[in-house]
């Protein structure tokens, strides 16, 4: 009996810290293998961006739908995980995917379009959501002036930062209808918090022109 | 992230019936202290049923007729009942946190998760371009403004688009600035100072003074016109093809019905969760990492001990 609690004790006293140990390394190494660095993205549309109409009416002001009925318009249905287009961030030097839906296996594919937003270049709020730890790990690098291009079906959309602030995760007044075109990156906030971040980092940007491709 | 029922439905406003030219309605009594100031272009008159007692009227400059007791006063109390019923009966786009102020809305029926609201600081109301957007917030309980608290109005706002459906009393606090159509089941009481663009309407008990100013304008019709389309698909049949094909996009296993695209961007929509586990575990593994390098060297010094003793 003594024997057999000399044992458990040499065991759990020489085992132990070799078993928190690999524990430890299995947990960095998970977090490693799981980190999804954002690949740059470009989209391209079918059609030469020479054979543009530039304007700095956004879409729904009539310039696809009504006057220019030439001009490329959105696809009226599109699925979760779809690729739309890319957003251009040059004050950090990245190009990243713009995928339909912010549900998880979406959000893995690149950033995020809200379904229940207008798509990018429409007249109203457009939002785009993407991981902290992801596409928008360094959202916190915009200030306010930074440029924003879109690229998408339609042709390029360029935005500029007004604002940028901190709200509560359940804030319900960022994803709402806005008169102008308006263009609003999410991420959660702060962005290396451990477990669920309380609060979304808000990036609003104005509507400043679009060049529309030609069908 | 469901938002057929979170769209923006446009809200008529509420029907103030009669009602819309009394800047105050009471049940029991209206007292008034100190100065007050009631006008306005919709109308200042002042209403009392089944009550008759006006202490302090003398200190108040009334810019309508008053009714005390009398078959008009009824009138108004009952178009009043009707117009509280008809806020009460809309139906909530969303239950929001009871305090109000250092917050922006836009048009839409809020109810009071707690079932009291309240104002600290200022609460803004952005109609968003539509003077005709209607705010309706509805309270089972109190509506209670802090002293100097402020609503403001943004983006063609109008006071007389906002209506308050209070279920039991309000009380305005000093110096503060109220804009709306107040209905409250029990009293009203406007504390020293406090300005209102709107009315108050209490259906049982009582409105109090105290040096207020109350202003019932009148609301401007405007011009009826088309809408304007928000999304290149209102009016457009079928996608548009790109050199005879529609985009390719790359399907998603399991999910293989697209979505309507949106024509306008939902009231309210919930912030998509953009996190991910990476820095849990990063964390985790790190604190494990350190915790089993102290037992390593906890053991080694033991290990050091008991080879010195032997």
């Amino acid at each position: 009996m003594k024997e057999n609690k000399t044992f458990k004790k040499n065991f759990s006293f020489r085992f132990a810290p070799r078993v928190v140990l690999v524990l430890g390394l299995g947990f960095v190494l998970w977090a490693v293998l799981n980190y999804l660095p954002p690949a740059d993205y470009t989209y391209i549309p079918v059609q030469s961006t020479k054979d543009v109409e530039t304007t700095n009416r956004p879409i729904g002001a009539g310039v696809v739908s009504d006057t220019k009925p030439e001009l490329v318009a959105y696809p009226r249905k599109i699925q979760s995980g779809d690729t739309i287009g890319s957003i251009y961030i040059p004050a950090i030097q990245r190009n990243l995917r713009i995928v339909q839906g912010t549900d998880d296996e979406s959000l893995k594919l690149g950033v995020g379009h809200f379904i229940g937003s207008v798509l990018p270049g429409v007249k109203d709020n457009c939002v785009l959501s993407g991981h902290r730890d992801g596409v928008f790990e360094r959202l916190g690098e915009l200030k306010k002036g930074d440029k924003l291009i879109i690229n998408t079906v339609t042709g390029k959309h360029a935005y500029e930062v007004s604002s940028i602030r901190i709200v509560d995760a359940d804030n319900r007044t960022v994803i709402v209808p806005t008169k102008n075109a308006v263009l609003t990156l999410t991420t959660c906030y702060p962005f290396n918090y451990f477990g669920h971040a309380p609060k979304r980092y808000i990036v609003s940007a104005k509507y400043v022109g679009s060049k529309f491709i030609r069908a | 992230m469901s938002f057929g029922t979170s769209t923006l439905a446009a809200q008529p406003p509420v029907n103030l019936g009669i009602t819309s030219s009394y800047a105050i309605l009471a049940g029991t009594t209206i007292t008034n202290t100190g100065t007050s100031v009631i006008n306005g272009s919709a109308g200042g008159d002042v209403g009392l049923h089944p009550g008759t007692a006006f202490p302090g009227q003398a200190g108040v400059t009334i810019s309508g007729a008053v009714h005390l007791g009398d078959a008009q006063a009824l009138a108004a109390k009952n178009a009043l009942i009707t117009a509280y019923n008809d806020a009460d009966g809309r139906i909530p786009e969303l239950t929001i946190n009871p305090e109000l102020g250092g917050t922006t809305l836009v048009p839409g029926v809020y109810v009071s998760s707690a079932g009291y609201f309240q104002i600290t600081g200022t609460l803004t109301l952005n109609a968003l371009g539509d003077p005709d957007g209607v705010f309706v917030f509805k309270t089972n309980s109190t509506l209670i403004t802090a002293s100097s608290s402020n609503v403001a109005l943004l983006n063609e706002a109008r006071f007389c688009r906002i209506f308050w459906k209070v279920g039991s009393s309000a009380t305005l606090g000093t110096n503060s600035h109220f804009v709306g159509h107040i209905f409250a089941l029990t009293s009203i009481a406007a504390q020293t100072g406090a300005t209102i663009q709107g009315q108050l309407l209490a259906r049982n008990g009582e409105v109090t003074l105290d040096t207020n100013t109350i202003t019932n304008g009148l609301c401007a019709t405007l011009a009826t016109t088309s809408p304007v389309p928000t999304s290149p698909g209102n009016n457009t049949p079928s996608p548009t093809p790109i050199n005879g094909t529609t985009p390719a996009p790359t399907p998603i296993n399991g999910r293989t019905t697209p979505a309507p695209t949106a024509d306008r961007t939902v009231i309210g929509g919930e912030l998509p969760q953009t996190g991910t586990p990476f820095y849990g575990f990063l964390y985790a593994g790190l604190a494990l990492i350190a915790i089993a390098a102290v037992m390593f060297f906890v053991r080694r010094r033991f290990e050091n001990e008991r080879k010195q003793n032997i």
